[in-house]
């Protein structure tokens, strides 16, 4: 392959999707033999979708594979990322699962790591501009993997990309062949069942559809003693449908398709502690919430050395828990509807043999429209724009250059420049060295900056900040990446030093009128580090520990520092309270390891250890240090082309033991799944 | 004395300089106008006739054969099996079939049993694949195939080969496209690469797509077959152009005799490679120089 030389790939139009040599169509019937031997193909190794070393990547990347979500032992996508060092998350129950990383909790949806599965980010208006772990909607068996990116990145995937990204790549349909079903059934009431299939859509086409339906009784309260009625267990049901299609037009053309569905309903509500009896203005009921959307895009690869990728996303989310409440009637806390519909268009190229760029721009607009959060403001619309541009540059074989930057315009927030670079040091084949810089911002929800909630008809539940600033974030981090090819073994270690300007946190009141607000009220300076090691001392045996230390030092910002000495508000009398929510909100230490065995005789057997220590999910609640292990056991059968699976998981073989928050109970919980490839 | 030896040395001579036997006119019967088969006959014809042979254009099945030029010619030389198939039909000249997979020719050949033919086939020798596995990635020794229908028949020979370079074969058998995922999957998990075979089942646009997207999961390069391929996104590619299969051709006519006979069915002995330097660093693959590695497999044939 020649070096590709700058002129080659500046065209000024796109060119017609049609290449014939020796007339023969790419996407045609399948040609005789001779003909194969000069006939084009599709450009599968386009510029934008080949891997990115991992000794070039501007930030340390923890890539999950399917076998490894299999041996986790997950049955939802959040348990994945306790494998992954510096993230947090708790076993579902009334509380809507979070993951975060390095903390900054405090929020019910985690809104400073992005989640983007293929491409789409996952983060909703609806949901105060953060991820709503319960409307997850890929099944696990579709992940092809994972890749977590472990530090700011948002030059390259936006204002939410503020201390990490989840990017979840599903199954190409391309892969995906016949039926699969699959059931599982275990106590605390796990029932699953999900049928999986794909298929050609006529010559050059795929497609894969998936149906889920994931049920179980959640998690007991546990109040000592036990007041009669006040054991009150949650209940979870999710459903999820997901469709991809794809279809190569011609050499260069690549069209994908995709549209699907997640709903949830789970128990909501509080009960009085002494009586047991529901709360009148949070009573036991159901929470209906939903996602459904839709995505086209477009990718021309003119050649291997560049492509244009043109994407369209919609999405809508809705979330229903409403009830009676005693003085205001029919309310609907945190509920309404969400949309957005997003375009973005990137080009990625490379100017010369050693560089590589990608650069594009996106144009979204969200709306939020909630009768309950923004009384009678009817529907808020949002729009923002972006200019993003990043490259990587290997002047020679040891060094290998990033940079990035980005222009974020927001008709709510305003605009926001953030850069972004790397410097990575090849000392060998084997080891990588690399110091990172980043700067970031991350804008506020609508409701942060918009709420209008009543607590009475005469009073204020919550009311929008508009002065709010976005959230500033200054990262600096030393990277090391040995890769040990003859031994099988890798080694990622991650020192890191993020300093967080105006955090904020919810439900302040900052006089002594009725009314909750979001104040940016701390500067937050994280260190710590990370490290992640794997090893494949034999085929079949596959080792992954990680470990994660970190500490979080809260100071008052100039506005907390005015709320603390200001009369009337809720703040001063708890400063220490606040203090502790910012500084404990992520473990001091936690750890995991993995261990992937085959056996002979068709057997696997997986086992997961966690030890995390305490931490606090909000203001007023703590968990304290637990350790969790979990295992697996598959046995694989054949029979002709048939495939099937009989698999036992155990999730917290040490036992009971707390996560969110101490009055919820985590216990073993254990199941069977039989699945089926037809 | 000085007679005889001036005389031998006279026959040497024109020997060396004026092969009597080598002017041939050979009929070209292209399977369609332009692309590969247009650079074979360009290459045909820049080769042969400075090797003194005549070389005519007889035709494609599409705007029909010129039988008085097939039947006049020495050799008949039919580019692709459309044009093999339309050359048998209508004449029994010693007809050399090129730029045509092996199967291919063997089929028609079985439905033209007294046919006198022969070819000079794209299919490069078991051989030459798993040395270009071995000079490029040296720590290989599992090789994933998969075959289809057509080229079930390969397998013993790449056993073989296999056997001889002190590589494992990997294989896997399909029967319908909707084998692939399940089948590739198998291969990719337990082999070090994969060698893509020219089978229609195996290799059309969509399967070729599923096997370099599994190629990149799970890190597993694709040694191919064409130039094509490579682009497409394989690691590297060993194969015969239209050029070299010309030279082969012209090789063999400048040293036949007449009458003609034919040649064994055989691969050309040039060929080319190709790397996809991206796809390499992609997969983190250190891969040396162009030139040195084809010098490399070179020397290796002649040996």
């Amino acid at each position: 392959m020649p070096p590709p030389t700058p002129c080659r790939h500046i065209r000024p139009a796109l060119p017609p999707a049609v290449a014939a040599l020796v007339g023969i169509t790419v996407a045609g019937p399948a040609p005789a033999s001779d003909d194969l031997f000069f006939s084009e193909l599709p450009i599968v190794a386009s510029v934008s979708r080949l891997p990115q070393r991992l000794a070039d990547a501007p930030s340390a990347v923890t890539v999950i594979d399917r076998a490894t979500i299999r041996a986790s032992g997950a049955r939802a996508l959040s348990d994945v990322f306790r494998l992954v060092p510096g993230f947090q998350t708790f076993a579902g129950s009334d509380k809507p699962v979070a993951v975060h990383y390095h903390g900054i909790t405090d929020q019910d949806y985690a809104a400073r790591t992005q989640v983007l599965i293929d491409g789409r980010s996952l983060h909703s208006p609806l949901f105060s501009s953060g991820m709503n772990w319960e409307l997850v909607p890929v099944a696990l068996e579709d992940i092809e993997r994972i890749e977590v990116v472990r530090g700011s990145n948002t030059t390259a995937y936006g204002t939410n990309a503020f201390l990490g990204v989840i990017n979840i790549v599903t199954r190409e349909p391309a892969l995906v062949r016949g039926l699969s079903l699959a059931a599982s059934n275990g106590n605390q009431g796990v029932r699953d069942h999900t049928l999986r299939t794909g298929g050609a859509l006529g010559e050059a086409g795929n497609f894969r559809l998936t149906l889920q339906e994931r049920r179980d009784d959640g998690l007991d309260h546990r109040l000592d003693p036990h007041p009669v009625g006040a054991n009150w267990r949650t209940s979870n049901r999710t459903r999820t449908l997901d469709v991809r299609s794809d279809f190569q037009l011609g050499q260069h053309d690549y069209l994908e398709f995709s549209f699907g569905r997640a709903e949830s309903r789970q128990l909501t509500g509080r009960v009085i502690r002494a009586s047991g009896a529901p709360e009148a203005d949070n009573p036991l009921r159901n929470l209906d919430q939903a996602s459904t959307w839709l995505q086209a895009r477009w990718l021309h690869s003119y050649a291997d050395f560049a492509d244009f990728a043109l994407r369209y996303t919609y999405s809508a989310d809705t979330l229903d828990n409403s009830f009676v409440h005693p003085t205001l009637g029919k309310t609907n806390p945190y509920g309404g509807r969400g949309t957005r519909h997003e375009i973005e268009a990137l080009h990625t190229f490379l100017p010369s043999a050693n560089t590589r760029l990608a650069w594009g721009a996106s144009w979204r607009r969200d709306t939020y429209d909630s009768s309950t959060m923004l009384y009678g403001m009817g529907k808020v619309t949002r729009n923002i724009g972006r200019v993003f541009a990043n490259g990587d540059w290997r002047p020679t074989h040891w060094l290998t250059l990033n940079a990035g930057l980005s222009e974020e315009y927001d008709s709510i927030a305003g605009s926001h420049f953030a850069p972004r670079a790397s410097i990575n040091l090849h000392i060998d084949q084997e080891n990588t060295l690399r110091l990172g810089y980043a700067r970031a911002w991350r804008t506020p929800s609508t409701l942060d900056y918009k709420a209008y909630q009543r607590a009475t008809p005469a009073t204020m539940e919550w009311v929008g900040n508009p002065d709010l600033p976005a959230e500033r974030l200054k990262s600096v981090e030393v990277g090391y990446l040995g890769d040990w090819r003859a031994w099988r073994m890798s080694l990622d270690v991650r020192h890191f030093r993020e300093q967080v300007f105006d955090r904020q946190i919810m439900r302040i009141r900052p006089s002594a009128v009725p009314g909750y607000t979001v104040q940016n009220v701390h500067d937050l300076e994280l260190r710590g580090y990370e490290f992640q090691w794997k090893w494949q001392p034999f085929d079949g045996t596959r080792l992954q520990f990680n470990h994660a230390s970190i500490r979080i030092d809260a100071m008052l910002s100039p506005v907390g520092q005015w709320l603390a000495v200001a009369p009337g508000n809720n703040f001063s009398g708890r400063v220490a309270q606040y203090n502790e929510l910012s500084e404990n909100s992520a473990p001091r230490r936690s750890s995991s390891l993995l261990w992937m065995q085959a056996l002979p005789g068709g057997f696997d057997f997986s086992v997961a250890y966690y030890r995390v220590r305490e931490i606090k999910w909000t203001r007023n609640t703590d968990a304290e240090p637990y350790n969790r292990t979990d295992a697996r056991v598959a046995y694989t059968f054949r029979n002709g082309a048939r495939r099937g699976e009989l698999a036992y998981t155990m999730q917290s073989i040490d036992g009971r033991h707390a996560e969110e928050r101490m009055e919820r109970i985590v216990e073993r919980r254990h199941w069977v799944t039989l699945s089926l490839d037809l | 004395m000085i007679r005889p030896l001036r005389l031998l040395a006279l026959f040497l001579l024109s020997a060396l300089w004026a092969p009597a036997t080598s002017a041939h006119e050979i009929a070209v019967v292209l399977s369609q106008q332009g692309g590969a088969y247009q650079a074979f006959t360009e290459a045909l014809r820049t080769l042969g006739e400075r090797g003194g042979h005549r070389i005519v254009h007889a035709g494609t099945p599409g705007e029909g054969l010129d039988q008085q030029l097939i039947n006049r010619a020495a050799l008949v030389v039919a580019a692709g099996s459309p044009a093999l198939e339309a050359v048998l039909q209508g004449s029994r000249r010693p007809t050399v079939a090129v730029m045509i997979a092996r199967n291919q020719f063997e089929t028609i050949r079985q439905r033209n049993p007294e046919a006198t033919v022969s070819a000079i086939v794209l299919d490069q020798p078991a051989e030459r694949q798993l040395a270009l596995v071995r000079t490029v990635l040296p720590d290989a020794t599992r090789v994933g195939v998969l075959f289809g229908p057509a080229t079930a028949t390969l397998e013993s020979a790449l056993e073989g080969a296999a056997a001889n370079t002190g590589v494992r074969l990997v294989g896997q058998r399909l029967t319908t496209a909707n084998d692939l995922p399940q089948a590739l999957e198998r291969v990719l998990r337990s082999a070090d690469v994969l060698i893509a075979l020219p089978d229609p089942l195996v290799s059309s646009p969509t399967a070729a797509r599923a096997i370099l997207l599994g190629s990149y999961r799970y890190q597993r390069p694709v040694f191919a077959y064409s130039q094509a391929y490579v682009d497409a996104g394989a690691l590297a590619a060993v194969f015969s152009t239209p050029a070299d299969i010309a030279a082969e051709l012209v090789a063999w006519l400048d040293g036949s005799t007449t009458p003609l006979r034919l040649p064994a069915v055989r691969a050309p002995r040039s060929f080319d490679i190709a790397i996809n330097r991206q796809v390499a660093r992609a997969l983190n693959l250190d891969i040396g120089d162009e030139t040195a590695l084809l010098d490399a497999l070179r020397a290796g044939e002649r040996q």
